[in-house]
């Protein structure tokens, strides 16, 4: 389960109160091109030794990168000007909150990818699985995905 | 002779000490030994370094290293005093602060640039980086513009544009906070950075203002 913070008990609450439900893009976004990213993160990371060896970190940062991108893609489905479901309204503090907690975990994957250090094997893999537990719930607080 | 070796042992044993990092020294050789003919070198006080450390050096070890050490920053008559003023001047001066609510982010920040040989405090809320400002007086402090407990970093910002003006600043926060960054650009803090920020991004930041400061 994902670390418990502020931020996300706010999210996670204005979510319910607000009973949202997220444009169709963002899961087409989260599911086809971002999660797989992610795998592929994290079963570079998982046959590494404790210290992610240089030429491996390389390749994991342009990895989460690619991942900044689709983030950055993703925010803007939620934001109804940029978006192809424009009945969907997500409040702009739902949308920085997500921005707040997912960017606050690629920024610490990133990070230590670029410096290593002697457990950047076991940060990279916590920050993964981070993400991964906050979709999970996010899936859970918002229902089935609007069609 | 002996008092040669003691002098010796004493810097090698000052390389344990928390002014002496491992990674201070080895930041100082890279920008100093930058012959061809001393690669060969360079990579055996690297080594050296890294057994530093790991606290495996031993005493014969210690000596031959605080020798080179000595030999290659200020020659060879130099004190103990001359090197070790030389290398924390060189590298562990700066004072660092880093603000933000993410502890995760905080220590992962503090152990990278204590590896690079800054003095770290850290703070997650408003109040404690207020008292870290005036009780540990940083060179540089790293703001995160979004804070728990309701203060923000541009409060922080503020208190230092108007009461600590000396303190050089750098702003980090996502693009996602239109009306704060608006409020941050009046402030004119030091530097301001977009996340996620590459490292390297921060310490070219860090060294601009490093200059600065030395200037």
């Amino acid at each position: 389960m994902a670390k418990t913070t502020l931020a996300t008990e706010m999210l996670w609450r204005s979510l319910r109160e607000q009973r949202l439900v997220l444009p169709t893009d963002f899961w087409s976004l989260l599911n086809k091109c971002f999660l797989s990213v992610l795998s592929d993160i994290q079963q570079t990371v998982e046959s590494c030794p404790d210290t992610v060896p240089a030429p491996v970190s390389g390749r994991i940062v342009i990895q989460i990168e690619k991942m900044i991108v689709l983030f950055r893609q993703m925010k803007t489905s939620l934001n109804p000007a940029g978006s192809s479901s424009s009945d969907i309204v997500i409040p702009s503090d739902v949308r920085s909150l997500m921005a707040h907690y997912l960017g606050n975990d690629l920024q610490r994957m990133l990070w230590v990818a670029d410096e290593g250090g002697s457990d950047s094997r076991a940060i990279i893999l916590e920050c993964a699985g981070d993400i991964k537990a906050f979709f999970i719930r996010l899936r859970a607080e918002t229902g089935e995905p609007a069609s | 002779m002996k008092t040669v070796r003691k002098h010796y042992h004493d810097i090698g044993s000052k390389l344990h000490s928390s002014l002496f990092t491992a990674g201070a020294i080895k930041d100082a050789l890279q920008s100093l030994v930058c012959r061809e003919e001393d690669q060969a070198l360079l990579l055996d006080l690297i080594n050296n370094c890294k057994a530093v450390e790991d606290n495996l050096m031993d005493l014969e070890r210690q000596i031959s290293l605080a020798k080179l050490l000595t030999y290659r920053f200020l020659g060879p008559e130099a004190s103990i005093d001359e090197l070790s003023n030389s290398i924390i001047k060189e590298n562990t001066a700066i004072k660092l602060l880093i603000v933000d609510d993410d502890e995760s982010i905080c220590n992962v920040l503090a152990s990278s640039y204590e590896r690079k040989g800054f003095v770290l405090a850290q703070a997650q809320d408003y109040c404690e980086a207020l008292k870290k400002i005036n009780e540990f007086r940083p060179d540089i402090a790293i703001i995160d513009l979004y804070l728990k407990n309701g203060k923000e970093g541009i409060d922080i910002l503020r208190y230092v544009k108007d009461f600590l003006p000396g303190i050089k600043t750098i702003v980090m926060t996502y693009e996602d906070q239109e009306a704060e960054l608006r409020c941050v650009h009046e402030l004119s803090p030091d530097e301001l950075l977009i996340k996620p920020v590459r490292s390297q991004a921060l310490d070219a930041k860090i060294n601009g203002l490093i200059k600065s400061i030395r200037n």
